[in-house]
Formats: C-alpha cells, sequence, structure tokens
C-alpha cells in the first residue's frame, strides 16, 4: 500500500520535472514576443487577440505546420467548428485572462469532446491553449515589476526531447533484499536521460504576457 | 529526488573581487567562510535572511553584514530576483551611470534589470551587466550604449541566468560593416562557430525605430567574440542595412518586443576552422543548488585576489 502511494507521487514528480525541465529550456533560449494589445499598460501587457494573432501570422510566415487537426462542425447547440491551430503551453494563471479575450472558445464548446486535450483551456482563431501549474513564469519581469508569463506557442517539430541511452526517464525499484542488510528498507526513485532541444527557432514563440 | 546527506563540504578560491557561486548539490544549512589573506571570517545559517550574515573581523569583533553584503542561497529552479532599490537617475555618458543611494550587494559582473524608469521607457524589464560600482553612489551599464538622460525609477539584482545555455540575449547594437559586430547587454557567453538568428522588431509599429530591420530572421555564425565590449562579429554584410538605433522613450511608449540574439545552432565547418568544440551550441542544463558569496571587501567572496577557504555542512535536523 505505502509502496503504491510512493510510486503514485514519484510518477507524477517524475513527468511533472519533465513539464519544467521543458520549460526552463523553452524559457531560456526561445525568441520572444511582447504582448501589446492588452490593456493593462504594462510591458508586455496582458494577452489579447492581435497578440495571438500576430504570433500565429509570424509562425505561419516561416512554414510551421499546425500540429491540431481542426475539429468539423457537428449538429449540436451551443457548440461550433475548431480551426487546425498551433499548439499553446502556459501557466493556470493565464485562464482567467484568455476567457476574456474576444474570440476565445472554450473547450466546452468545442463540437466533439473525443478531440479535446485534458489539460486544454480552449482556443483563440488558430491557438488551442494548454495550461498547467508548472507552466513558465518570469518574476518581476515586467516594465512594472509584474511578473511574466511565459506562453510557448509552437508548430510542429519545433522542440523535441532527445533521449539518452535509449530512454527518457528510469523508474527505479529495488526491494529490501537489495536495499538493506536487514532487509528492512527499499530503495525507489527515478532517473532522467533526456534533453529538450529546440529543433527549428522559427517554429516556436514566447508569447509574454502579464496579467490584467 | 532529494538525497539525505548530513556531513560538510568544503573548498577553496581566489577572489577576483565579484561575487562568488559555490555549487553544492546537497545544498546550504550553514557555512562558515575565511579569508585567508585579511583574517575576517563570516558565517551564515539556515533561518537567517538572503543577503545577510556574520562578519568576525581580525580582532575579534563580530558584526552583521549589512542586507545585500552577505550570503544568498541559491536554487535556480526558483529564480527570484533581489529586493526593488529605488534609483534617482541614469545618465546621458557614453556608458550610462544609474545613480542609486544603495548598492548594497552589487560587484562588477552581475546583473540587475530595471523598471519604471521616467524618462528611459526603453530600458524598463531589460537586463543589464553593470560595470565599475561606487558604493551607495552608482554603478554604470557596462555595455549599454548612450541614452538621453532618465530620472527616477528602480531596479533589482538579478543573481541568476536562464538556467539553460546557450541563452538569447537583448541586443546593444549592431555596426553596419561586411561582417557585423553585434554588443548584447548581458554577458553572453557564446563560441565561435554557434550560430544564432536575430529578431529586430519594428517598434510601435515603425520600422525606423530599431532601424535595421532587414537583419530581422536572419541567420548568422559567429566568427569572433570579444568579452570586453561583450560583442559578437557575425557573418552578415549589414553595410546596406539601415543604421541599428536603440528605441527612444518616446517609441518604446506604445509598447515594443526587444530586439534578441536567438542561438539556434552550430556550423560546423566554421568550428572545426577554428578549433573550437563543434558540440558547443549543446543545450545545457546549468541549474544548480548551491549559495551565492557577495563579493567586495568586508564580504565573504572577498577583494580582488584574496584567498577564500570555505566550509559548508547540512545538518541532521533543524529547529528555527
Amino acid at each position: 500500500m505505502v509502496l503504491n502511494e510512493t510510486a503514485e507521487l514519484l510518477g507524477l514528480s517524475l513527468r511533472m520535472t519533465e513539464d519544467q525541465i521543458t520549460k526552463e529550456m523553452l524559457a531560456s533560449t526561445a525568441s520572444f514576443y511582447n504582448c501589446t494589445g492588452g490593456t493593462n499598460a504594462d510591458l508586455p501587457t496582458d494577452i489579447s487577440l492581435s497578440d495571438i494573432d500576430e504570433v500565429t501570422s509570424a509562425l505561419l510566415q516561416n512554414d510551421a505546420w499546425m500540429i491540431m487537426d481542426m475539429v468539423g462542425g457537428e449538429n449540436k447547440f451551443g457548440t461550433g467548428p475548431v480551426r487546425d491551430a498551433y499548439l499553446a503551453l502556459g501557466h493556470v494563471a493565464l485562464a482567467k485572462d484568455l476567457n476574456n479575450v474576444n474570440g476565445f472558445i472554450s473547450k466546452w464548446n468545442y463540437p466533439n469532446q473525443n478531440e479535446v486535450v485534458r489539460s486544454e483551456w480552449g482556443c483563440v482563431n488558430n491557438v488551442r491553449f494548454m495550461l498547467s501549474s508548472v507552466g513558465s513564469v518570469s518574476p518581476n519581469a515586467s516594465a512594472l515589476g509584474n511578473n511574466v508569463y511565459n506562453t510557448f506557442i509552437q508548430g510542429m517539430e519545433a522542440l523535441a526531447c532527445v533521449e539518452q541511452d535509449n530512454y527518457s526517464a528510469r523508474f527505479l525499484y529495488r526491494p529490501p533484499v537489495f536495499s538493506d542488510p536487514l532487509f528492512q528498507n527499499v530503495t525507489i526513485g527515478y532517473v532522467f536521460a533526456e534533453v529538450p532541444r529546440i529543433l527549428n527557432d522559427l517554429w516556436i514563440t514566447n508569447m509574454r504576457s502579464t496579467l490584467r | 529526488m532529494s538525497v539525505i546527506f548530513t556531513g560538510t563540504n568544503q573548498g577553496k578560491f581566489t577572489s577576483t573581487g565579484a561575487s562568488q557561486t559555490l555549487n553544492i548539490r546537497s545544498g546550504v544549512d550553514w557555512i562558515k567562510v575565511l579569508n585567508y589573506t585579511d583574517n575576517t571570517q563570516y558565517f551564515w545559517q539556515y533561518g537567517m535572511a538572503a543577503g545577510v550574515g556574520k562578519i568576525t573581523a581580525a580582532n575579534g569583533t563580530t558584526a552583521s553584514l549589512g542586507a545585500g553584503l552577505g550570503f544568498y542561497p541559491i536554487d535556480t529552479s526558483l529564480n527570484v530576483p533581489g529586493a526593488s532599490v529605488v534609483l534617482t537617475t541614469i545618465s546621458g555618458a557614453a556608458i550610462p551611470v544609474v545613480a542609486t543611494g544603495n548598492t548594497g550587494g552589487l560587484a562588477n559582473g552581475d546583473i540587475v534589470r530595471l523598471y519604471n524608469v521616467t524618462g528611459g521607457v526603453q530600458l524598463n524589464s531589460i537586463d543589464f551587466t553593470i560595470g565599475a560600482v561606487t558604493a551607495n553612489v552608482s554603478f554604470t551599464l557596462a555595455y549599454m550604449s548612450q541614452i538621453v538622460a532618465a530620472n527616477a525609477g528602480t531596479f533589482r539584482r538579478i543573481p541568476y541566468n536562464p538556467i539553460f545555455y546557450p541563452r538569447n540575449r537583448y541586443i546593444v547594437s549592431i555596426s553596419q560593416a561586411v561582417e557585423a559586430v553585434v554588443v548584447l547587454t548581458v554577458t553572453h557567453g557564446y563560441k565561435v562557430g554557434q550560430v544564432v538568428s536575430f529578431v529586430v522588431p519594428s517598434v510601435g509599429g515603425s520600422a525606423a525605430s530599431y532601424g535595421m530591420t532587414e537583419i530581422n530572421s536572419l541567420q548568422g555564425t559567429i566568427l569572433a567574440i570579444d568579452t570586453a565590449t561583450n560583442s559578437i562579429t557575425v557573418d552578415i554584410d549589414t553595410t546596406a542595412f539601415t543604421a541599428f538605433a536603440f528605441p527612444t522613450t518616446a517609441q518604446a511608449a506604445a509598447g515594443f518586443t526587444q530586439a534578441q540574439v536567438v542561438p539556434v545552432g552550430m556550423n560546423t565547418a566554421e568550428g572545426l576552422d577554428s578549433g573550437v568544440d563543434i558540440l558547443s551550441d549543446a543545450t545545457i542544463n546549468t541549474g544548480l543548488i548551491g549559495i551565492q558569496l557577495v563579493g567586495g571587501a568586508n564580504s565573504p567572496a572577498g577583494a580582488n585576489n584574496d584567498v577564500i577557504y570555505w566550509t559548508s555542512g547540512n545538518s541532521f535536523s533543524i529547529n528555527n
């Protein structure tokens, strides 16, 4: 029972660590765009439709392929088709601001819920937003000293995680007979052999924004 | 995953006068420092505020280190900037001088970020490596070009770099030359042979604001590096491009995206020809856990050429 719970927690830690490493790599090396279309008078401003369209336009100009296929319209009340889209990875603190962006479509308005990703919040034109509590934040990084939220909008194959020694991460368990002379303690943990890397910087942009 | 470790680590270094970061994976619950040159000793332990500590002079007198003059525990995954400090002016000198009544903890080579600068909006939120520090009077923005003098604002010390190398950096200037010379605001760390991409957007909808928008999205190989000017020379002919100009405060007021150099790869042929590591562009996680010793006389990292011995430890239990 204890082992199962511990393994579950470690598994969660493993994948969240993987997310954190990838987001730090993107925050360090990806080119960025400052939102300027918002209303909070900071630099960058809060997120706006014009900013999302600006980034989309730049990715299109750079021949970045979209990742998500379109979701075709269906005869269901309160739903509407969703365009094919670039993928955006952001922080959950942006959820309220996204709700207020012109043209935002919440995922529950998608015609087919089988096409929805669990972490998805919704879409704006050709960008679908995935939010996470371990999304990237740069503390005190705006012109007025507020936190800046990094949203990585990417096309297909913009980045990769390189597996070394043929694995990304390995979960390890050594039973008491191998861990303790008195057979009372076990060893459990994980190790990483993975490096995230941008493959083409033209296909990914860090859209920086503050909160409203 | 954390490893239970109760014990000590130790080491020594010769001071450059700048702050010194010790990479101690097990973390630091306490640290003692001996300046072997001037016989002062320093102490910090978990529970004390970041940036402070105790100093014991050669005559045995113990006193508190002022804020920003002691020790900063570091976990680069947390990235916490220093406290907000008021600046009074930024001069219009060739190398801008930031006037402030509090330079506590700042040393040559540190990074600061400027905020809410009246008349210097174009500098807001940009990181700068600082040069000469005059205690509690001023510091210089070592690589920044001349600006129209600006007034009050604030700054924070940024005691970390983005975790992954190579990092994107802000551009100060780009020369008009057969092989363009690009100056950056923060010590860049790039190597010859690396390939960089340029982001030089228009500002406030005006292409004239940064001037050299022709270089936007172009890629160039780094042919040379000058650490004194913090510049790189790239194989892009900019002689026919519009002159580069840092935006004015009026242009920046409308909001803009700063000009950047973005590392994108390696020119293997150039690397081989220059005899450098052809994998120097490899993405490297430089994150660490440890502690930063603030530099300067009467601070734990000492003055230039001081010999510093240190011992740190992890406690079995902590009861603060």
